[in-house]
């Protein structure tokens, strides 16, 4: 996988800063060199507290990398620092939050355990309750040490609890195990695990000849009980709102098991829906060490403009909230969105409506199918 | 001439309507004399209540004496008291015996059997509360003093009394003055600080209709011998003054001003706070006045006097009379300017009946408004018809805007000291705008807006001036305070719009203030020119404020940093030593090979030299380096922008004094008795 990621990376890419999987092993040495440097740094003649350089996780340190022969981009991070010191008021806090979460991951390293966020959450909310008063902190500091041992997530033993479920079309087999078939789950599908490790190693089989990512899950649902997938060959996945990494992981492997596969997004017509998508498409910013090998080339299915001319009615349309356009506007603002995709925000932005999948029920619930089906007969995404 | 005509008409139909008294009274043409009509709306000139009758009174007069002194230069003194007079003394003032009730039940605050009844009850009631209360050992609140039955304050009677050190009045004109309501020597066009042009005859009005005594004007000017005494009521039926005493008296002592006393219904007690705010707020904005306030009554513990002392000689110039601007006059307004000017001729009237026409601009001007019109055409001659068409033009012409130069600000620097002096802010910092057009009248903003201080309430307070003068009533809907508190994005400034005691001043002055209401309390959130200039002002000066708030909020953190610091040290010395630890254990345990310097740092934590607390040791240490560094920089460049100094105001020696001399070769100190 590494090969086949820095194989596309072409001159232009040279400053992508990326977080490297690692073996606990490995991890656990990062770490050390960490401790014994600023012990080193604090008994040298002249001493000092160093700082902690993080790679900065700021739109003003992304970049965009563009495929050359096809339309492929991703967003990366560059090789901007900002600095976790003790010295500095406002960062003396996550500068301690970031020494007591390494040492919580060498101690899993050392067992060679996986925890997930909200496990490290609980025990760190139980040592320390007054640096870590909610999970935001855990996963910040999470992404912070990432920055800073540029090893990823899950090689320092932290997992995110799995959120994403896959449906349809596709056989699944964990070594040494039975194969699922994943039409026969029901319409909740399976769950995909957040262990990346047990991804890589799923065998996947398919005569599917779509992917379908789907925001929402009750859409994934209809769409599963309603054995979509029967008519149109094709493998139903959602992540229940923005993407997690295993979600983004697993699509990932499809898309490199089954190249040929085009992946085709259903989002609801508003700023959020759009965004969801560029995280599957490109990545993410707050992730932007790991998230870039993930990215997968997306299409946009729906909803689009035409589809509420056509087939929303006025009522279903809601007036877009502060916080939809404060999305728009930084969609709009970014270099990796597509002129056409920027097209369409416009046109919503313009018309200061949104509108939800539901929407679509208008016409009866199995509707959904049908307006699928049509649209990828008709090859109408972009 | 017409009112005497008109009043004998109704009284001839009076008479016989008054044998069918049930048919409703067929409407009569009355007129009315202007004292009439202000008697009748007394609530337009702010007379709505006797508290507020009490506080416009004392306003009244207060400005009168501001603009007296300041129209012959003179630093202004005003003292003003207010005596209270209960009712017994009043009515023996005015030679009513003392009436004892006879029948109890005639008046309003008898109490009945039943509500005597009800009140015991509920008395009763309480007490049991409290002894339980007191047995459960509850903390007892002081019994609330039971309202006496009166009611809140009752009205009661106020001699004012208003001294000041300026013009005087001349003898004759005394009478008319007092007694006549719509003459004055305010009317014109420039900055005044009056309402109508009532001041004190609306008093005199009040007084006349609440207790029917007479007002009482001492005044003496420079270079008169003598002092001129006046007692005097008006007769409002006719509009013309009622001379009791009119005299010329030897002059006592070297003064000149006036000293007006009148007696009035009014309300202390509810008006108290009001009056207080508004010779307070007076003093911000004329720093360069003495205010001398006593309040006087027979209960001693009630008494109030406050000095407001002088803090600076530097005064305002006296605003300027000026011309009209063409865009700002009405139909009534030029016809008025023909017949009072002394120009000849059309082009003279122009260029120099108004401001912003020069000469060539009044011949363009009239060659536009058509052939009817010429240069040398007879001003008396206009048709009102050629008069509309003046108008006309008039309107639709452009013209420069009128400048600043007749209006008379408090100043940025006196309204500085103002706030200083009165509310002793942690910070202020004052914008003077400059002057702006409203519908041809310029005017001027100029705001104040301070941090912290005494007496003052968290969350903003708004103190609003028009023409240099307080306005209190109304606040709500003014410019001031919807720009304050709406427009302003306080956090943006680190200021703390709810927790922060923040003082906003805006001082408006103008030629003619575009008051909205009827009690002219406030001005329209409307006009948009204002508005803006307002809020360009309120945010200039929370700009300098702001970079003095984040020097201050620099140097706070400074001081808390240290402690804060050391507060995280043993927590990044546990998750450190930690690691280490392991890292020993794994070193000594041989399952993996560190090297050299590594090595040694690894057998000094299993030898124990190096130790969770020598880790903190060393880290504490080098904060309080760091912050030792860091204290004498901040202190190097603290030192250097220190704010430049201010100049204080020391007041003159009045009089002679004693004072006992010390020398030395190089000074003399002088030491005051």
């Amino acid at each position: 996988m590494e090969e086949l990621c820095k194989s596309s990376i072409f001159f232009s890419d040279q400053s992508l800063c990326y977080a490297d999987i690692l073996s606990p092993p490995e991890v656990r040495a990062r770490i050390e060199v960490a401790v014994l440097n600023f012990i080193k740094v604090l008994n040298a003649p002249t001493p000092e507290i160093s700082d902690l350089p993080l790679i900065s996780r700021k739109s003003s340190n992304s970049r965009v990398s563009r495929g050359l022969l096809t339309d492929v981009s991703w967003i990366f991070l560059s090789q901007s620092f900002c600095k976790r010191s003790l010295m500095r008021e406002n960062t003396a806090k996550s500068f301690v939050r970031v020494w007591m979460v390494m040492k919580m991951c060498y101690q899993i390293l050392l067992q060679e355990k996986r925890v997930t966020q909200r496990e490290l959450f609980y025990k760190l909310l139980c040592d320390s309750p007054d640096y870590f008063p909610s999970q935001l902190q855990v996963n910040g500091t999470i992404q912070d040490l990432v920055a800073l041992l540029r090893c990823s997530r899950f090689s320092l033993g932290i997992m995110a609890s799995g959120r994403g479920a896959v449906a349809g079309r596709l056989l699944l087999q964990e070594p040494n195990k039975e194969a699922v078939d994943c039409s026969t789950c029901g319409s909740s599908g399976y769950a995909i695990s957040g262990d990346l490790n047990l991804l890589e190693k799923l065998i996947m089989k398919t005569d599917a000849r779509y992917i379908i990512v789907v925001e929402k899950h009750a859409i994934f649902q209809r769409l599963a009980e309603d054995c979509v997938f029967n008519h149109i060959p094709s493998i139903l996945i959602t992540a229940k709102g923005y993407p997690d990494i295993a979600t983004r992981f697993f699509l990932h492997r499809m898309s490199r098991a089954f190249p040929e596969m085009p992946i085709l997004g259903l989002v609801d017509w508003n700023p959020a829906g759009l965004a969801i998508l560029c995280t599957y498409k490109f990545g993410s910013i707050g992730m932007g060490l790991e998230a870039y090998r993930y990215a997968c080339n997306v299409k946009w299915l729906g909803m689009r403009m035409d589809d509420i001319s056509q087939l929303v009615p006025e009522e279903s349309l809601i007036n877009l909230k502060p916080k939809d356009l404060q999305i728009a506007k930084s969609l709009l603002s970014s270099d990796v969105l597509q002129d056409s995709y920027k097209e369409e925000l416009a046109t919503m932005v313009e018309s200061g409506r949104r509108a939800e999948i539901e929407a679509l029920y208008f016409h009866g619930y199995e509707f959904l199918g049908k307006y699928l089906a049509t649209k990828i007969v008709q090859a109408n995404y972009i | 001439m017409e009112i005497g005509e008109s009043s004998e008409s109704p009284e001839g139909k009076k008479k016989s309507k008054s044998k069918t008294p049930r048919k409703p009274k067929d409407s009569v043409l009355k007129q009315k004399s202007p004292a009439e009509f202000f008697a009748d709306n007394k609530n337009i000139a702010g007379f709505d209540n006797p508290g507020k009758c009490l506080y416009t009174t004392v306003r009244e007069l207060v400005e009168n004496a501001l603009d007296s002194a300041e129209s012959i230069s003179k630093l202004p003194i005003v003292e003003i008291t207010i005596e209270e007079i209960v009712r017994s003394k009043f009515n023996s003032m005015i030679g009513l015996a003392e009436h004892e009730r006879v029948d109890e039940e005639l008046y309003d605050d008898f109490e009945s059997a039943k509500a005597r009844e009800k009140r015991l009850a509920k008395e009763a009631r309480i007490q049991e509360i409290q002894a339980k209360n007191a047995n459960l050992g509850k903390k007892v609140k002081e019994p609330v003093a039971s309202k006496a039955m009166k009611g809140r304050g009752e009205t009661s009677y106020y001699r004012v009394t208003c001294k000041d050190n300026g013009k005087g009045m001349p003898h004759d004109d005394i009478p008319n003055m007092f007694g006549r309501v719509l003459s004055g020597t305010k009317y014109g066009l420039k900055q005044t600080r009056g309402k109508f042009g009532l001041g004190a005859k609306m008093a005199l009005i009040w007084s006349k209709m609440s207790t029917g005594l007479p007002i009482e004007i001492t005044s003496s000017m420079k270079g008169q011998n003598y002092t001129s005494f006046c007692r005097l009521d008006i007769d409002i039926h006719r509009n013309i003054p009622h001379i009791h005493v009119h005299e010329k008296q030897d002059k006592k002592e070297r003064w000149h001003g006036a000293e007006i006393q009148i007696v009035i219904e009014g309300n202390w007690t509810t008006y108290r706070s009001k009056i207080l705010h508004y010779m307070r707020q007076m003093a911000v904005i004329t720093p360069y006045a003495e205010f001398l306030f006593r309040f006087l009554s027979d209960a001693p513990d009630k008494n109030v006097t406050v000095k407001f002392a002088r803090r600076t000689d530097i005064m305002p110039p006296v605003p300027l009379e000026t011309k009209y601007h063409p865009s700002a006059v009405d139909l009534l307004l030029i016809k008025r300017l023909i017949a009072e000017t002394s120009k000849q001729n059309l082009l003279q009237l122009l260029q120099h009946e108004f401001v912003n026409i020069s000469k060539s601009h009044a011949e363009r001007l009239i060659g536009e408004m058509g052939p009817d019109f010429s240069h040398k055409m007879l001003v008396k001659s206009l048709t009102s018809q050629q008069i509309v068409r003046i108008h006309q033009l008039f309107r639709q012409a452009k013209f420069d805007d009128p400048s600043g130069d007749c209006l008379s600000p408090a100043g940025e620097y006196n309204l500085r000291l103002g706030i200083i002096k009165e509310l002793h802010p942690d910070m202020v910092a004052t914008y003077s705008g400059s002057a702006q057009v409203f519908e041809g009248h310029p005017f001027l903003v100029e705001a104040g807006v301070s941090v912290g201080g005494k007496d003052v309430k968290q969350g903003v307070n708004i103190f609003r001036f028009a023409n240099r003068i307080p306005l209190l009533f109304e606040q709500g809907a003014d410019v001031v305070t919807r720009t304050a508190l709406k427009r302003i994005n306080w956090n943006s400034y680190k200021i703390n719009q709810a927790q922060d005691k923040i003082g906003v001043f805006v001082s408006i002055v103008s030629t003619k203030i575009p008051f909205k209401g009827t009690g002219k309390e406030y001005i329209g959130d409307d006009i948009s020119e204002i508005a803006a200039a307002v809020k360009t002002s309120i945010q200039q000066c929370c700009t300098q404020l702001k970079s003095k708030i984040l020097k201050r909020i620099q140097a706070r953190e400074q001081q808390e940093r240290k402690r804060n610091l050391s507060k995280y040290i043993p927590n990044v010395t546990g998750a450190i030593y930690d690691v280490l630890k392991e890292m020993s254990h794994l070193h000594a345990s041989k399952r993996k090979r560190y090297t050299n310097e590594d090595a040694e740092v690894l057998n000094k934590v299993s030898n124990h030299i190096i130790t969770r607390e020598t880790l903190g040791e060393k880290l504490a240490q080098h904060v309080e380096q760091v912050d030792y560094e860091m204290a004498l920089e901040y202190a190097t460049q603290s030192g250097v922008n220190e704010e430049p100094r201010e100049n204080i105001y020391i007041q003159t020696l009045e009089g002679e004094s004693k004072f006992v001399d010390f020398q030395s070769p190089v000074f003399v100190f002088r030491l005051f008795q």
